[in-house]
């Protein structure tokens, strides 16, 4: 898994493939999310080729800390596999998915 | 010892190579072309070798024998898809499907299977933190990290099977979700596994006691 922060720390464009190995690097994306300050938390999915069942599961959990925290998290354009994988999980529905 | 070693070439011409356990590329080159069956180094001893004797087959095939501890730090299901990939015609979207399905079947594997961990301990940012601490503490038992995970794809020019077997004590069908559990949306942040399973395979098994699934691909 590769990742690329906005100057801001509240959005994050994460790309190749975030699957359970990727637990270490996501808890390090996930820590600088949550500190930023700003109300919607933003993950950019567009270059991201594929996801397991695991890294849904850690996209969960930031949700929900994000929520304690009063703050949003949105995730932006699924595509490929990981439109799928959404679309299986009806993840849709329990997110903010902006096309 | 270098990635690609073949020890065994048997009456059927299947070879046999190893894998030395460090890193993807390695795999890569330890699945190249002509190899039907790999097996991680750290295997190789008396007995577990013998155990690991597979039997000849006519059609295609490819299988891969692994540790534990490297289908913890690897991502295997990607070097072994690709590898199915230069040996039968698999389109992209077909591809998708099984490089999917196998990786759910063999973090299953792996996690609940030779690791013996439940999913309730990654509900959470710490508590997913304190569950990877737990497993690289059974890591360190040589028994726990040499524990086998074998991943065998099958095929013919109507169909793919891919088995994932672990070392396991398996699971009782009673504790499987139903139907309808596994397909609604849930903010379980585990759980998935086998309603991906039926998303993207033609056909799925769970065969000896839950220690091998059996996913079904349509060629």
């Amino acid at each position: 898994m590769r990742f690329e922060f906005d100057a801001d720390e509240s959005k994050v464009s994460i790309s190749a493939e975030f699957t359970f190995t990727d637990h270490a690097t996501f808890k390090v994306i996930a820590a600088r999310l949550l500190d930023g300050q700003d109300k919607a938390i933003v993950i950019d999915l567009a270059k991201l080729e594929f996801i397991d069942s695991a890294g849904l599961g850690m996209l969960l959990i930031v949700r929900d800390e994000a929520d304690k925290a009063r703050r949003s998290l949105v995730l932006r354009s699924p595509c490929g596999q990981v439109k799928r994988m959404f679309d299986v999980t009806k993840f849709d529905t329990l997110f903010t998915v902006e096309a | 010892m270098s990635a690609i070693s073949p020890v065994r070439r048997n009456e059927v011409n299947e070879t046999l190579t190893c894998w030395d356990g460090v890193s993807e590329s390695s795999l890569a080159g330890a699945l190249s072309l002509r190899v039907t069956e790999c097996m991680e180094v750290a295997l190789i001893d008396g007995n577990r070798y013998n155990q690991l004797s597979f039997r000849p087959r006519a059609a295609g095939c490819l299988r891969l024998a692994v540790t534990t501890r490297s289908a913890y730090r690897h991502k295997i299901v990607r070097v072994f898809v690709a590898a199915l990939a230069m040996r039968t015609e698999l389109s992209r979207s077909l591809r998708e499907r099984i490089r999917t399905a196998v990786q759910e079947a063999v973090i299953n594997a792996m996690l609940h299977g030779n690791l013996a961990m439940s999913s309730e301990g990654f509900s959470g940012l710490e508590s997913t933190a304190a569950s990877h601490e737990i497993i690289e503490g059974l890591l360190t038992s040589p028994q726990i990290a040499r524990s086998l995970i074998r991943v065998e794809a099958v095929w013919n020019s109507a169909i793919l099977n891919v088995l994932v077997h672990d070392s396991g004590t398996g699971f009782k069908r009673k504790k499987m979700p139903l139907s309808e559990e596994r397909h609604a949306a849930t903010d379980a942040k585990s759980g998935r596994g086998l309603a991906i399973l039926e998303a993207f395979c033609d056909r799925v098994a769970v065969l000896r006691g839950g220690t091998t699934i059996k996913l079904g691909f349509r060629l």
